[in-house]
């Protein structure tokens, strides 16, 4: 039983134990540090509150969300034109509309994104470039297309760390990081079952492309950035037998052939995983003809999670 | 919070892309907060819209002497609720919500519960509390704000919060295992 003259000490180890299992820390050692009792009264709310907090991690609709930040953007550039102009004197309304087109055309700062397209990881303007791929993908909705974007954002990550390399720059941890990220995101969308042979085709030589840049590059990083770029390489190289698999999936379930033969697929592993690049790639999987979800490591960036699909009023609104 | 500043002071000068970074921040949170407060999906996009659209009106008024960005933001999200719930009169009880079902990542099993509880029955059994109790968890649970944020938001002291986290969940407690008493 809790005594009310324990709750405010209570409610303190309570709060304190959420912080560090926010951090990732071991509940069981926390509540062992507790003083005797105390535990036991913290342990049951501690549950009460992991529950609630996974319970309560539902993700948002897709449409709605491209749908608010359109209006936003759209706000956003109309409470600038308007901050710009009264100051100085009142603007004929036929040059304020004019204005507010423009700025209505130019809603992802074209300027910007323009010249951040060259961007590389470090760069001042890298954040935007990044910024405005997302905005991209988030407004698609067809699978399709989102995996060919997703598949020009894997082949960018990947071009980057060549352009760095090439540049004698330093690699970094984010350029890795986000290289992981994506690719994880293309592998996963190329699970879709209506993406065409040619497009998971275009995926795997992307993987093909990624592991060569980052064999090249392991061979000339220092050794403290070996354990990174072997990550990397791993999830490259589970990505790709994925895409391949993929490939073989979508050859045939376009022939319509119901049994369809064992096919290998006609694309090279990196030196790290030979015995996978010799191994046949069959359709014998569980379940073929469905679409298979890829065994890659977590998105570390986004890792995604059980989701309330359905477009609600405010992407019909914006509609 | 650097990274908040950096974004808001960008935003403020017209910067587009920290616009949309500051959205991609905070949109989920909002959300979040929206349905549990609410328990209507629609009526949780709307929050989450009309929110994000204030804070672009109000953005210039927004000063970093005062509370966090966080706290800020989600006292505008808190109006929009209130606001909401007087205007509409929504009951959360008669609005279905859909049934998602959440694998809990409960790591004792010293709670009772079964492995995952349905955010409905969650939402339900949030309606019994009081409506501060109710404020505290969605916003720590929901929007992820600290104790310090969560105070920020409502006007009140961080033992306060700490105090109402800590009833709300021994109510809830109370409400989702019945047999088992505190």
């Amino acid at each position: 039983m809790i005594g009310r003259r324990n709750e405010p000490r209570l409610a303190d180890l309570l709060e304190d134990a959420l912080k560090r299992q926010r951090a990732g820390c071991d509940l069981r050692a926390t509540l062992e540090n507790m003083e005797s009792g105390a535990a036991a009264e913290v342990a049951p709310l501690l549950a009460i509150a992991t529950q609630v907090r996974a319970s309560l991690a539902v993700q948002p609709s897709p449409d709605a969300k491209a749908a608010t930040i359109r209006l936003a953007l759209d706000r956003e550039c109309r409470a600038m034109a308007s901050r710009q102009t009264r100051p100085v004197f009142r603007l004929h309304p036929a040059l304020v509309a004019a204005g507010l087109a423009v700025c209505a055309l130019g809603a992802t700062s074209a300027g910007a994104v323009l010249a951040s397209e060259g961007a590389l990881p470090g760069d001042a303007l890298y954040f935007i470039k990044t910024v405005t791929e997302e905005v991209r993908l988030s407004v698609s909705k067809d699978r399709v297309v989102r995996l060919e974007l997703n598949r020009q954002m894997a082949a960018a990550r990947t071009e980057e760390v060549a352009l760095l390399a090439a540049g004698q720059r330093p690699i970094t941890e984010e350029a890795i990081e986000r290289l992981v990220a994506q690719t994880t995101k293309l592998a996963l969308g190329a699970a879709a079952p209506d993406a065409t042979p040619t497009l998971n085709e275009q995926v795997v030589a992307v993987m093909q492309r990624q592991q060569a840049v980052l064999q090249e590059v392991s061979a000339a990083a220092p050794p403290n950035a070996q354990p990174a770029l072997r990550a990397a390489l791993e999830v490259s190289q589970v990505s790709h037998q994925a895409a391949c698999r993929a490939v073989e999936r979508s050859r045939h379930h376009g022939a319509q052939i119901p049994n369809p033969p064992t096919a290998t697929c006609d694309v090279t592993l990196g030196s790290h995983d030979a015995e996978d690049a010799t191994a046949p790639v069959t359709n014998s999987l569980p379940g073929a003809g469905q679409p298979e979800r890829p065994q890659v490591p977590a998105n570390p960036i986004n890792p995604g999670g059980a989701g309330v699909e359905k477009g609600g009023r405010a992407a019909a609104k914006a509609r | 919070m650097d990274r908040d500043r950096a974004l808001v002071d960008g935003a403020r000068t017209g910067d587009q892309a920290s616009l949309v970074a500051l959205y991609e921040r905070y949109y989920d949170r909002v959300y979040r907060y929206a349905l549990s407060r609410l328990g209507s999906v629609a009526d949780a996009e709307d929050l989450a819209q009309d929110t994000f659209l204030k804070m672009v009106d109000k953005l210039p008024s927004f000063r970093w002497k005062g509370p966090p960005f966080a706290a800020w933001l989600f006292r505008i999200a808190h109006n929009g609720v209130v606001d909401m719930l007087r205007r509409r009169a929504v009951r959360r009880t008669q609005v279905p919500i859909d049934a998602v079902q959440v694998a809990a990542a409960v790591t004792d099993d010293t709670g009772g519960l079964d492995d995952s509880l349905l955010l409905q029955d969650l939402i339900n059994a949030m309606g019994k509390l009081t409506h501060i109790q109710q404020e505290v968890i969605s916003l720590r649970f929901s929007a992820g704000l600290s104790v310090s944020e969560a105070a920020h938001a409502l006007g009140k002291a961080e033992g306060t919060i700490r105090a109402t986290q800590f009833q709300a969940i021994k109510a809830l407690r109370r409400i989702l295992i019945p047999n088992e008493g505190i």
